[in-house]
């Protein structure tokens, strides 16, 4: 996986509908006709992406929370990007 | 057992956290229609919840997990506030269905609806023909209009469905109403045979129901709206109060919009407060599954039937027995199935 350059910021799709079950986020997008339901580490994730969080913002917080090394939650966050990139539920600016 | 979708999961957990996942909002009674078999009591938009009242609501159920709401009326564009209170709702991200006649959706108001992203919006078509169609909503004209709403929607990248309510008047138009749907290019829900009395008890809609036996002949059973109906003996014997709930445009919550048990009205406690109190024959309703259904549980239409407890509790005056309307409907379709006349 190319590495995600920590400046990017993730932004939602504004066009989603989503919400918080039980520690996990649910989120639908109608006209995808697509429906996604979020680990805990992902909707923690999710929750911190606000459309001004870089992805380097996000993986200070993603440590601060979870007992990870900087390298583990960059990857981790990499790949929830990049899955919910294609996904079409984020898109990431500079 | 095979795997759960997301939504069934889903579903379950609502279910079993009792979250009202689903809520229905009337936002009015005002409608420039007349629908001769309407349960809408007074086609008066007086003293509706204000958008302040609705804000606090949506913070309220997005706190709580709701997660889809229904817009419904009236006619939902009779209010002047409509796209502030459906903004105020799509900023908390929740999912919504708008129920709409149509007849205002001009292009500009369809683009609108497309900007709220909705995962659908519902449009009641009441025949094929503006004769038949006009002849239910007591305006003419109507069914120009809202075809031609449909197709602004449609132009607009809205997922749209349609619905019909099977009546005495319609009834002859099952065929052509289909060929509609298809050259409209929309989903279709279904026909629905259940004409209900209206909300103020004014049986005189229910003269314009279709008997049973021609229902079964009319409409074939995929073409019904249906509901989930394989429900095992240990599931809830429906969503009302359990993961759904509605409310009227004056606060009052009821389990469901044809479950006419009052629960509390927002303006007096808080929603949280309703939803969780203790509720005698709610708490029925809530405790109740299929398998202990005494009547409904062992009978053998219950593979057909859609019976509706909020119907059984008007009709027959107990949320956990059978609706004589379901009861019709159901052993009519399964003589039609089988070719052998219920004893």
């Amino acid at each position: 996986m190319p590495a995600l350059s920590p400046d990017l910021v993730p932004v939602r799709n504004e066009r989603l509908s989503w919400r918080v079950l039980e520690g996990e986020a649910l989120i639908l997008f109608p006209e995808a006709g697509t429906l996604h339901r979020l680990n805990e580490t992902g909707t923690c994730v999710w929750q911190h992406v606000d459309g001004e969080r870089s992805v380097e913002s996000i993986v200070a917080l993603l440590i601060d929370e979870y007992d990870v090394t900087t390298d583990e939650a960059s990857i981790s966050v990499a790949a929830f990007v990049a899955d919910l990139t294609d996904a079409g539920l984020l898109a990431t600016r500079q | 057992m095979a795997p759960l979708s997301i939504l069934e999961e889903v579903g379950v957990i609502a279910r079993s956290h009792r979250i009202p996942y689903h809520v229905l909002l009337e936002l009015t009674y005002g409608c420039n229609l007349r629908c001769v078999m309407c349960y809408n009591p007074t086609h008066e938009a007086v003293g509706e919840l204000s958008l302040e009242e609705y804000v606090g609501l949506f913070d309220e159920l997005a706190r709580l997990g709701t997660v889809q709401l229904t817009l419904t009326g009236g006619e939902v564009l009779a209010r002047r506030d409509f796209w502030d209170i459906a903004r105020a709702a799509r900023d908390r991200h929740f999912a919504l269905r708008i129920f709409t006649n149509g007849t205002r959706v001009t292009p500009e108001i369809a683009q609108r609806f497309a900007d709220l992203a909705p995962l659908s919006v519902e449009v009641s078509l009441y025949g094929a023909t503006a004769a038949t169609h006009d002849a239910v909503t007591a305006r003419g004209g109507s069914f120009v209009s809202t075809l031609e709403g449909i197709r602004n929607l449609r132009a607009a990248g809205v997922r749209v469905v349609t619905k019909t309510l099977l009546t005495q008047l319609n009834k002859h138009e099952v065929d052509d109403t289909l060929a509609l749907v298809d050259a409209l290019d929309v989903r279709f829900k279904g026909f629905d045979p259940v004409v209900f009395e209206t909300h103020a008890g004014d049986d005189g809609p229910l003269a314009l129901r279709v008997a049973a036996d021609e229902v079964a002949r009319l409409v074939p059973w995929h073409l019904h709206v249906t509901e989930d109906l394989a429900c095992g003996d240990d599931e809830p014997m429906c969503g009302a109060a359990h993961d759904f709930v509605s409310i009227t445009p004056h606060g009052e919550v009821y389990p469901c919009l044809s479950m006419r048990i009052p629960m509390g009205n927002i303006r007096d406690r808080s929603f949280e407060e309703i939803w969780t109190a203790p509720h005698h024959e709610v708490d029925r309703v809530r405790s109740a599954t299929w398998g202990q259904l005494s009547t409904c549980g062992g009978c053998d239409a219950r593979g057909v039937c859609q019976r509706c407890p909020g119907l059984a509790h008007h009709e027959d005056g107990d949320v956990l027995g059978p609706s004589s309307t379901h009861c019709e409907l159901s052993f009519a379709r399964l003589d039609d199935m089988t070719g052998d006349p219920h004893v």
